[in-house]
């Protein structure tokens, strides 16, 4: 199989999110590496995956979780070498599989050499690198967002005897790119990387490169700037390849990063969303979602969404109100240990106390709202989390491929493993594991494949518009997807409860509702409203159609 | 389900979208097009301030307005208030308008709006007045609060009042409530209340929906099947007493509506108050109201001309009504001067009783009955101003208890009229 020519590609994709450290471990010692990763891209070939996105990989002193990097041109050694990086992207391209990696850019660990020859002295050739300052009253006022650890954007350091300014943990000093040569030292590991063939980058944490006075530091035109340079270049040397940024803003801010459509991010993460789809679910009120919605700017044609239910941060709650924010924590995370930062620190199928139902009918509205989605490893199988191993640790556990030594995971002893297992009777790898649920038809994985194969149908559910139906019921999440030659209905019950709903499909009188996944007919539609029953979190997707 | 026959298709179909709710605010309205916006947005708003986190409705059943009052609540939009609010709810709040649609009268939209709470299961139902603009969102979440946090089943309002305002509820249904029904609350004729869903449940199973009681005032068959049922009862201090904006209506056609309707209850429910029931204290919620200092201009000489005019008038309806003696005092104190008139305690008192058994043995037509005591009413009430013109509001409450105190103990008198026959 070969990767599509598409260069619009992403637009379609499923993306999965991987650790590599999480996935397959290979020669024993306890942590996942690319040699394991390669013996498991079947499952996701199996799946429906399109493209992996590469959690960082990079040489880091790991004090998070590998967003400290230390050398950007090279694999940790614990994940393999280079020439098993290039083994592992020819298996992946050969099924099919696109990869993504992380770009982290606007920091490095203060173990990253550049950092350290900046630190010498103030003269060092490389102190331009980073931003320093006599004080810590510049940039006053810029939030702090890592607030359960860090109290100021500045940290003192010692050596030079200057604070240098980080937006996130201290032990990560933001690079400076206002410096030139900053700039053309991130083109140049982007080409050491595309060149080797990744498929694009996951950017980190984009609206933060520049720091003006008297700004929030977030968003600037300068910042905006330097990411259009990078996309020219990009566009300007390699085709088809993608740039994802990681921008947790209002949609409205966002919009911006995706430029003119041709000169600035191919997609955005819509952080805004994901809390609404949580929220709209335990309301059994399709409201948080329809406003999120109807407050996101149209994008431009060649620009996409990346929707994700979970990842590997927190389920962030930075883009709610204080009053949402309260309910979120109240009906998701009542054990203050699930509490991090902004944000719950849970997994899809624990958020949903295991209940098969509510993990379907969210995948149902991850795979049927605008965007691509995004499925974090282990997800598609209903993993478990452990809130107890600190940080966002309990979400990022070795992969459960099945019941026996190390979950399949590992041949090391188990007290070796980078994390130990979820070993809870519930969600445990004893009884939620591939092999387990890769034997029987109605286990989730098999329904997630089900669901992406039906997904994967029509290109509606990636390049097509929305239009929210508004039917009295409000327990009924209703829209079209439409493309000029397709229009897709998808009814989502958010209610616990069977419902009954009357829809309004007069501008589509006399066309066939055909449920897509078991090409069940329907009635036709006429003029008069269409009534519909859904059983509780049930969903349909119908395909419109006209004889 | 026994309410599906006054419920309408359509609005079955709003019910059904609207499903299960957590609080279910109801309106009776009827020609309130110049208030019922102000109801409704204090209402929105206190969904969105105190209560956003809660499945919340707003239910408008108009009793037949011809002032264009539905139009109102249609084109209400609670968007408009976003300005003003500072939050706002997490969910979709249902406004549903339910027309007029054949029966006419309060009775018909609350039983509606208990029908919506009933089928919503809504934990508690709130039904506000919409023709004044005191309503505030305060007063919305502080009436849900002792249902949703006490258990109570029922809130009355307690308003702030002039100490000679309310003179009927004060000399006539707090007493006999009171002492009858061991419901001493001081506001019996609606207002703003909270109802827990048990209470609604036990209301719509009620014979009060229809008949005397449902023409003539349904809110004290409210209040009594309330206290029969032995349901937990609290009074809210709520503040400044809402004046009505809607038409005046004469004194005569206040008490005729009142009186049938409190006579009504002591039909219905004839056994419970033929028995003695220990009668428990009501709680208060919140600081008893201080009374409203203004001068009331209250016209003592016409109710008196009233008074004296009846007696010698209606002299023969009134044998047929009164005991002998009862008509005998009365008839002797017309004889007094206009400053030295005084109808008692007990006379007041025998004279409700006598008129309660009269109505009950229907001794002639009860709307003529029901006439016959607006005169004698008047003359107690001026009476009653008269002997308190120099009281302060904590004597005004403490006669009040006196003459609870004496209706409930001439208890027997009125067993006795009751059961007496052809008099």
């Amino acid at each position: 199989m070969k990767v599509s020519s598409d260069e619009l590609w992403y637009k379609d994709a499923i993306f999965y999110e991987l650790h590599v450290k999480a996935y397959r471990d290979s020669d024993g010692n306890g942590v996942g590496d690319f040699c394991g990763l390669v013996t498991k891209l079947d499952h996701l070939t199996e799946l429906g995956v399109d493209c992996i996105w590469l959690l960082p990989m990079y040489p880091s002193p790991f004090r998070d979780d590998g967003y400290d990097v230390s050398d950007y041109f090279d694999i940790h050694p614990t994940y393999g070498t280079l020439d098993d990086f290039r083994e592992f992207l020819a298996a992946a391209h050969q099924r099919g599989l696109r990869v993504i990696t992380e770009l982290v850019l606007n920091h490095t660990s203060d173990q990253n050499p550049w950092f350290q020859e900046a630190q010498k002295s103030r003269e060092s050739p490389r102190r331009d690198w980073y931003v320093w300052s006599d004080t810590d009253e510049r940039y006053r006022g810029v939030r702090v967002i890592f607030t359960d650890t860090e109290n100021s954007n500045w940290a003192w350091d010692p050596v030079s005897k200057q604070y240098y300014w980080h937006r996130f943990f201290s032990h990560q000093p933001d690079l400076n790119f206002d410096n030139p040569e900053v700039q053309k030292e991130i083109w140049r590991l982007m080409r050491f990387w595309l060149d080797m063939g990744v498929d694009g980058f996951r950017v980190d944490a984009v609206p933060y490169l520049v720091e003006r006075e008297g700004t929030s530091c977030e968003n600037l035109p300068e910042t905006h700037a330097i990411l259009k340079w990078l996309r020219r270049k990009l566009d300007e040397n390699y085709r088809g390849k993608v740039l994802l940024a990681e921008a947790n803003q209002w949609p409205e801010d966002v919009r911006h990063y995706f430029g003119d459509g041709t000169d600035e991010f191919h997609m955005a993460f819509h952080f805004p969303v994901m809390p609404r789809m949580f929220m709209a679910l335990r309301l059994e009120d399709r409201k948080p979602i329809v406003e999120i919605f109807e407050r996101t700017p149209p994008i431009p044609p060649a620009c996409q969404w990346g929707l994700f239910l979970r990842n590997h941060d927190e389920l962030t709650l930075e883009m709610v109100t204080d009053v949402e924010r309260d309910y979120m924590y109240d009906e998701y995370a009542k054990d203050r240990q699930m509490r991090l930062n902004l944000g719950i620190r849970r997994r899809l199928s624990a958020l949903m106390e295991n209940d098969r139902r509510r993990v379907e009918l969210l995948n149902g509205m991850l795979m049927s709202l605008p965007g691509s989605p995004v499925i974090y490893y282990g997800d598609e199988i209903g993993m478990g989390d452990n809130v107890y191993l600190g940080d966002r640790n309990g979400v990022r556990t070795p992969m459960q491929w099945d019941s026996g030594w190390n979950a399949g995971f590992s041949d090391a002893d188990p007290e070796r493993l980078y994390l130990p297992l979820v070993s809870n009777p519930v969600s445990g790898y004893q009884v939620v594991n591939v092999r387990a649920q890769n034997r029987l038809d109605h286990s989730l994985l098999s329904w997630m494949k089900r669901l992406i194969r039906v997904r994967k149908t029509s290109q509606v559910f990636g390049r097509g518009s929305i239009e929210f139906l508004k039917p009295a019921n409000h327990r009924v999440l209703a829209y079209f997807r439409k493309l000029p030659n397709e229009v897709v209905l998808v009814v989502n019950n958010l209610s616990g409860t069977a419902q009954a709903v009357e829809l309004d499909l007069s501008d589509h009188a006399g066309a066939v509702p055909i449920e897509m996944s078991g090409r069940s007919i329907f009635p036709r539609v006429g003029r008069l409203p269409y009534l519909l029953t859904l059983g509780a979190y049930q969903f349909y997707w119908f395909r419109l159609r006209r004889f | 389900m026994r309410d599906e026959s006054f419920l309408t298709d359509e609005l079955l179909k709003q019910l059904m979208a609207m499903g299960e709710v957590d609080i279910l605010v109801g309106m009776a309205t009827y020609n309130n097009a110049g208030t019922v916006a102000h109801a409704l947005g204090a209402t929105q708003a206190a969904f969105a301030r105190y209560i956003h986190r809660e499945r919340t409705a707003l239910i408008v059943a108009d009793a037949g307005s011809r002032d264009g009052t539905l139009g109102v609540v249609r084109r209400f939009n609670p968007r408009d208030l976003q300005p003003l609010l500072t939050s706002q709810s997490l969910r979709t709040v249902h406004q549903i308008a339910v027309p007029y649609h054949g029966v006419p009268g309060k009775a018909n939209a609350l039983r509606t709006i208990f029908a919506a709470a009933d089928l919503a299961r809504a934990k508690v139902c709130l039904v506000v007045g919409a023709d004044h603009d005191r309503l505030t969102p305060e007063w919305i979440e502080r009436l849900v609060g002792p249902v949703r946090l006490e258990e109570f089943d029922f809130v009355s309002p307690l308003y702030q009042r002039h100490k000679f305002d309310g003179l009927l509820p004060k000399n006539l249904l707090y007493p006999v409530m009171g002492s009858l029904f061991g419901l001493g609350i001081r506001e019996p004729l609606g207002g703003e209340n909270a109802f827990s869903s048990r209470l609604v449940e036990h209301l719509l199973g009620q014979r009060i929906w229809e008949g005397e009681m449902a023409r003539l005032g349904i809110d004290l068959g409210v209040a009594a099947a309330t206290a029969v049922g032995g349901f937990r009862v609290c009074e809210l201090a709520l503040g400044g007493r809402p004046a009505s904006r809607g038409e005046p209506v004469a004194v005569g056609s206040v008490v005729e509506q009142v009186v049938g309707s409190l006579f009504a209850c002591l039909e219905t429910h004839e056994t419970y108050w033929q028995t003695d029931h220990s009668k428990g204290e009501i709680q208060v919620k919140g600081s008893e109201p201080e009374p409203v200092d203004e001068r009331l201009r209250i016209s003592r000489k016409r109710m008196f001309d009233r008074l004296r005019s009846a007696v010698v008038e209606l002299g023969s309806v009134l044998e047929k009504i009164l005991a002998a003696d009862t008509l005998n005092e009365i008839r002797a104190l017309t004889g007094s001067g206009e400053r030295e008139i005084h109808y008692p305690d007990e006379l007041w008192v025998r004279t409700v009783y006598d008129f309660a058994a009269a109505y009950h043995r229907s001794v002639m037509h009860r709307g003529h009955l029901l006439q016959a005591l607006t005169p004698l009413y008047l003359g107690r009430v001026g009476s009653f101003v008269l002997e308190n013109l120099e009281s302060d509001a904590a004597g005004v409450d403490r006669r009040l208890l006196e003459l609870s105190s004496t209706f409930g103990r001439l208890k027997t008198y009125l067993r006795q009229r009751w059961s007496a026959t052809g008099e």
